[in-house]
């Protein structure tokens, strides 16, 4: 049976090389070997793996979350496996993002407000800004990128005037109604951003209720409505939405 | 699962990737769902559910997503498929260890074939705490190894914790470094140190307690 190594921080360098996928295949076998064969070993992978997915993590400076903080679902569709997994991804990279700002807040009283923007700036945008999907006029498609390209920009005047030429009855008006109340919260025009949340929320057979629920939980912290944004984080567990980010605001408002 | 990618396969994963980072991820999409095929039989031995093995298999899946497409990073020298089938098999166990805490018994035979290496448990163990109490444990132990860490880092984390300062051009400028990048590999290269010291000083800690 292999040995653990009594040097601590060699054990946890290879540990997070394995977690980061730097490992070549000599390595990785090694990894494996110890993962089944050495308890100690294994224990420190289950340690450095609980610590990492609350700590820290380089991705949050990641070329990809650096731009511009979006993140495009598009061709966002039901959930299947492959979207999920993403979904995921997202999540983490949104708790990891806030993660440094959330772990000093957490130690001192802030108020809902301030919370709700710690994780509100550290959050990618939902846009639209590639869009092809089969659910929407090609008119709407191309409003709704042009208004996600002037989101981008900051523009959100530009942005409003945009999306208002989609008629409501659009069959793909709750991706209206997402960029609208992310708009509206950029604006601190927190009541109108709840209200097109909730469109998107009652929105039949959509893809964004989790989006639309944790935005919408941000905008009631911002007003102070401390039952409802507990509610909506009830009914996010509930449908495991965003798991991290759930569980983490939970225990930071209670 | 254990052989290594040729250079035919991975190119076309490269090919996939890049696709991926430009908003195409069908490709890739296809490649995890049929790995998903391909490893689901394995990873139900060890959860016994089909939606628990799904989101371990999600999870794995999820941290190469974030390493290698949203991270760009460059992609491991070994096999992909079996690197991720690795880490979705690590939290099936991690998961299990969870549910039993003090004992594994696992039906996997393969996986635990030496049982008497399960039968001496570690000097430390993340289940002796509560999840709250080694939460804290944990946040108390990085504000410690922070000080460990390079004058640099010390000084971007304080610039972070403290002054509250985020956004790269600042912390550039705060920091009195030449270029954004700077700050973009100083970041990266003090989050690997101190993850590595925080979990070394936490085993410590624990073992202490234990």
């Amino acid at each position: 049976m292999p040995q653990s190594s009594p040097d601590f921080t060699k054990d946890y360098e290879l540990i997070r090389r394995y977690f980061d996928f730097e490992l070549d295949e000599t390595e990785l076998n090694i990894v494996n070997e110890r993962m089944e064969s050495d308890p100690v070993f294994f224990e420190r992978m289950r340690l450095f793996s609980a610590s990492d997915d609350q700590i820290l993590n380089e991705k949050e400076v990641s070329t990809a979350q650096k731009e511009a903080k979006t993140i495009d679902l598009t061709n966002r569709k039901s959930r299947s496996l492959m979207t999920r997994w993403r979904a995921l991804a997202a999540a983490v990279v949104l708790l990891i993002g806030s993660l440094f700002a959330i772990w000093y807040i957490s130690n001192s009283n802030v108020s809902p407000s301030q919370l709700a923007q710690t994780y509100w700036s550290e959050s990618e945008k939902v846009t639209f800004s590639t869009l092809r999907s089969d659910d929407a006029s090609t008119a709407t498609e191309d409003a709704l990128i042009t208004a996600s390209q002037q989101f981008q920009e900051e523009d959100y005047t530009a942005s409003l005037a945009t999306l208002s030429t989609i008629p409501t009855d659009d069959t793909g008006y709750h991706k209206v109604a997402l960029l609208k109340g992310e708009i509206y919260f950029e604006q601190n025009n927190f009541q109108a951003a709840v209200d097109q949340f909730q469109a998107v929320i009652d929105h039949p057979n959509n893809e964004y209720n989790d989006y639309g629920y944790w935005y919408q939980t941000l905008a009631y912290l911002e007003l102070g409505e401390m039952d409802a944004a507990r509610e909506n984080l009830v009914v996010m567990k509930e449908q495991r939405y965003l798991d991290n980010l759930v569980k983490g605001l939970m225990e930071e408002i209670e | 699962m254990n052989k290594r990618d040729t250079p035919t396969q991975q190119a076309a994963f490269e090919s996939w990737i890049r696709a991926a980072q430009e908003g195409d991820a069908t490709a890739l999409n296809h490649f995890f769902e049929q790995l998903y095929e391909r490893g689901k039989a394995s990873l139900l031995s060890l959860t016994k559910s089909e939606a628990q093995a799904e989101e371990y298999f999600q999870a794995a899946v999820a941290k190469f997503w974030l390493n290698c497409v949203e991270g760009e990073k460059t992609l491991p020298k070994s096999n992909i498929e079996g690197y991720i089938y690795s880490i979705a098999k690590f939290y099936c166990i991690d998961q299990l260890r969870k549910q039993q805490r003090t004992k594994i018994q696992s039906t996997d035979t393969s996986m635990f074939a030496n049982q008497a290496a399960f039968s001496e448990y570690p000097p430390f163990s993340i289940d002796q705490l509560e999840a709250a109490e080694l939460q804290q444990k944990r946040r108390t132990i990085m504000h410690q190894m922070i000080q460990q860490l390079s004058a640099n880092c010390q000084r971007l984390f304080k610039a972070i914790l403290e002054d509250g300062i985020e956004k790269p051009k600042e912390l550039r400028v705060h920091l009195g470094l030449s270029e954004v990048r700077r700050v973009s590999v100083l970041k990266h290269e003090c989050y690997k140190r101190l993850r590595v010291l925080t979990a070394a000083a936490l085993e410590k800690e624990l073992t202490k307690r234990n």
